[in-house]
């Protein structure tokens, strides 16, 4: 099979290679990194943060920034806690009720971003802002108690010896990947990121497209928010905002994998637990607080720094005479799209909002 | 070609003192000798021309000469007489070249006075910026060039021409001695006017001593402008002409290596036929009341200068430009507002001029990039069959002759040339009733270009009709039917039969004449 051999190339699984190598080193460093306790606060802890990451996914496909996920999530997990604490809700209504009302913030954004053509980065800081605002009006800025048991039950349940939130994760990133790699859906969305005007000239409707991909952002990130009140057990005003810069991390450094230089799902999936598992080592050998974040900054800068060289070379190469003619000539430029479009964020392009 | 006088210095330049003499430059790429032992050498206020295929070497000996390439061992060089080391020259040896782009490297959004301020800051990074002073100097040094602009004109409103001309501005400015200027496909944007406008500055630069190195595909305007033409094929020099002894023809043929056959267009099967496409009245910012009508089995041509309107055309054809009055009409089905997805539908596909912008995604794959008008069909079984969508595509890689026919290579590690076909692939894989191409062979060499012209004269059949606007005249006075010309936003005339020759169609795109 001919095609194995770049399937395995580091440069597209890199992450995979480096993965085992940090298992191996935390599990000859410590004594307790290589156990079944450590795999699964890992992979549970780690759940909310990949399914934000899976639905930011979906935006960063379509071309946008979604910073209000954080606010969509922390809404939620208000949102949901009330009616069940307050109006006494059914689990099952609450969460439908919650992530119907979430859909609402990805289709004001998708708005903000087609129709009043504002660019995404600040269309969404506003709305994440707003939002963030509505939360304290909502909450009163009181936490909320008295969530049923049921409903905890969600996020504390296990199948197979396995916490519940391990499968809505790989349940989720199955569907997204089949949609966004395997259907004409799929492909429609990545054409609108790569190249929004090259894509409606195709026929693709690309502002149906944006909104959607909005709302898909929108409802997993509050999707996450409610996973969050299940496992904590309470609704929490402090939710959210902590999510975000992980999940952006995680999306540009995921499409360093696999399928370099497109967001993918399972690469997003790979980098959240692969910046985890490093994390969580450090931490077992007793690295100080502030390491972790020193991790997770350095990896996401080496791993997309790195793969951009990588893409550069590989292009130039591919540019010295044979394959081609002459280099690109005055009609790969293109003009400055118009007033509130936003380049393509591929990571290696340098992404700009 | 029209007739033209060589300069009077003519004689004078060639037998003035080389500015730059290389020797024995190879290059060698893995895999590939994109330089074999060429030799040059451009004389002080001559216009050298450097011809020859995409891919002969032409981009790779301006990259040694810029330093970017280190050449192979065994090349020597001189500047002025002093031999340099090419590849490790000296900041002062670089200061005597000076190198502009086809993109020219301007910022659109900054002013010609702010671009040329981008350089080393006169006083200091921090310090103010006199504007009084820099607007004046900016101002004498346009002057130098005849150019009457505002300094603080935004450069994204300047025509081609005086773009170029800021561009070159701005090389010369303040390196005094700069002995060579190297401009790589200066003119690509230009209208015939304008082009004349550029050489006459180029002759300017000559009289003062600077040689400029040209590299071109435009043959008649190399035969016009250069004194000296060295022609590339395979990496190799092939032959260094005088331009005064050398015909259009004659240069083709050095240029490939044997005789190019034009395509001749075949009469035009019209019998009563419905036409495919009618155009009402179409009137926009820039064009007014164009109508026309296009039978299947008929290319027709629009062309004019840059602006003259001609160029909007795609673009409503397209569904992606707006109109304010006027009906498109095709084949029976009658618009007054058209989006791409509805163009898709009524069976007419547009090849846009803007390839980056408007044609490919640079980080799709071929496969990926041609099927998506239409990727719903590449459904089957639950999913996007990317086995069979590579078969479809490649066959459509072949036809249009992108090499290799890789279906799975993404399109930015393509040349502009390839990317070219890979656009035309991707229109005719759509196999439209009404094809409408823009700019179809614009950055494609001379072979290939000649391949595509043969093909749209192919795709010429009883169920299909196609637009071609261009600003080619060559081009299109052979694979045209008609041609239409633009002026000032009108549709000016129509060129039919054997009416349609370049000479006339430069004319007409020229004439002042007409009712404005």
């Amino acid at each position: 099979m001919s095609r194995i051999g770049p399937m395995l190339s580091p440069r597209r699984i890199s992450g995979i290679y480096i993965f085992i190598v940090l298992i191996v080193f935390f599990s000859l460093a410590t004594d307790t990194f290589l156990t079944t306790t450590t795999l699964r606060t890992v992979a549970t802890e780690q759940a909310v943060t990949a399914i934000v990451a899976i639905g930011l996914t979906v935006a960063l496909a379509a071309g946008v920034f979604d910073l209000s996920i954080a606010g969509a999530m922390g809404l939620a997990n208000i949102v949901v806690a009330k009616l069940m604490a307050d109006s006494g809700l059914e689990p099952v209504l609450a969460i439908v009720i919650t992530l119907v009302l979430m859909s609402i913030i990805g289709l004001v954004n998708g708005l903000l971003v087609t129709k009043a053509r504002i660019d995404p980065f600040i269309a969404t800081l506003g709305t994440n802002s707003i939002l963030i605002a509505v939360i304290y009006v909502v909450s009163n800025n009181q936490n909320i108690l008295g969530i049923p048991a049921d409903f905890q039950d969600l996020a504390g349940d296990q199948l197979l010896g396995i916490p519940l939130p391990v499968f809505y994760v790989l349940i989720l990133a199955f569907v997204v990947w089949y949609v966004l790699a395997w259907t004409p859906i799929g492909r429609r969305l990545y054409a609108t990121g790569g190249g929004r005007e090259v894509a409606r000239l195709a026929g693709v409707r690309t502002d149906a497209y944006i909104i959607c991909a909005f709302i898909c952002s929108s409802v997993v990130a509050a999707a996450a928010g409610v996973l969050v009140v299940a496992t904590i057990g309470t609704g929490s005003t402090e939710v959210g905002p902590s999510y975000l810069l992980p999940a952006f991390a995680a999306g540009f450094l995921g499409a360093t994998q696999f399928r370099p230089g497109r967001f993918n799902v399972w690469g997003t999936v790979l980098a959240v637990y692969l910046l985890a598992t490093g994390v969580k080592g450090l931490v077992l050998m007793g690295a100080d607080t502030w390491v972790p974040d020193l991790f997770n900054g350095l990896a996401l800068i080496i791993a997309v720094g790195l793969s951009g060289i990588q893409r550069r070379a590989r292009v130039s190469k591919s540019e010295a005479p044979p394959i081609g003619e002459s280099p690109p000539t005055s009609a790969d430029r293109s003009p400055g799209s118009g007033a509130g479009e936003t380049t393509s964020p591929a990571p290696q392009q340098g992404a700009t909002a | 070609m029209q007739p033209h006088e060589q300069p009077e210095a003519a004689t004078a330049v060639l037998d003035a003192p080389p500015a730059v003499r290389v020797e024995h430059l190879s290059k060698t790429f893995p895999g590939q000798r994109a330089l074999d032992d060429v030799s040059i050498e451009i004389r002080r206020g001559e216009v050298h021309a450097l011809v020859g295929q995409n891919g002969s070497g032409k981009s790779t000996l301006i990259k040694a000469l810029s330093g970017f390439h280190s050449p192979d061992p065994g090349a020597s060089a001189w500047i002025e007489g002093q031999a340099v080391e090419l590849g490790s020259l000296s900041e002062a040896e670089q200061a005597k070249m000076r190198f502009i782009h086809q993109d020219l490297a301007l910022v659109p959004s900054l002013t010609i006075r702010e671009n040329l301020g981008l350089g080393p800051a006169r006083r200091g990074p921090l310090m103010p910026v006199e504007r009084r002073r820099e607007r004046r100097d900016v101002r004498d040094l346009l002057g130098t060039f005849d150019l009457d602009i505002d300094p603080d004109t935004v450069v994204s409103k300047l025509t081609p021409f005086e773009k170029s001309a800021v561009a070159i501005a701005r090389a010369l400015d303040g390196v005094d001695g700069a002995c060579l200027l190297v401009l790589d496909e200066p003119t690509a944007s230009m209208g015939a006017a304008e082009v004349e406008q550029l050489f006459a500055v180029l002759r300017r630069l000559g009289e003062q001593g600077v040689a400029v190195l040209y590299v071109s595909h435009f043959l008649p305007e190399v035969l016009r402008i250069a004194d000296r033409i060295t022609v590339l094929r395979d990496g190799r020099r092939i032959a260094q002409v005088e331009a005064k002894d050398t015909t259009e023809e004659g240069l083709v043929e050095l240029i490939v290596g044997s005789r190019v056959q034009h395509a001749a267009p075949p009469p035009p099967g019209l019998d009563h036929q419905d036409a495919f496409l009618e155009v009402e009245g179409l009137t926009l910012d820039g064009l007014r009341d164009a109508s026309f009508t296009i039978r299947p089995g008929e290319v027709v041509g629009f062309t004019g200068l840059i602006g003259s309107g001609y160029e909007l055309i795609p673009e409503c054809l397209a569904g992606s430009r707006p109109w304010d009055h006027g009906t498109i009409t095709v084949r029976g089905k009658s618009f007054t507002r058209l989006t791409p997805a509805r163009a898709v539908e009524a069976e007419m596909t547009t090849m846009p001029a803007d390839r980056r912008g408007l044609g490919l995604i640079p980080h799709f794959t071929l496969a990926e990039n041609v099927t998506l008008p239409r990727i719903g069909e590449s459904w089957h079984g639950g999913r996007v069959d990317r086995r069979r969508e590579r078969a479809d595509v490649q066959a459509w890689l072949d036809k249009t002759g992108v090499v290799p026919p890789d279906p799975s290579r993404l399109v930015q590690e393509l040349s502009g040339g390839n990317q070219q076909k890979v656009m035309l692939a991707k229109a005719l894989r759509l196999e439209p009733k009404v094809l409408v191409l823009a700019e179809p062979t614009q950055a494609v060499d001379i072979g290939a270009s000649a391949s595509i012209r043969r093909l749209i004269t192919q795709l010429a059949t009883d169920d299909r009709a196609i637009v071609v606007t261009s600003s080619d005249a060559e081009e299109l006075e052979q694979i045209c039917h008609r041609v239409l010309v633009t002026r000032n936003g009108r549709i000016a005339c129509e060129l039919v039969g054997s009416d349609i020759t370049e000479d006339r169609i430069l004319f007409e795109s020229q004439f002042e004449g007409g009712t404005a």
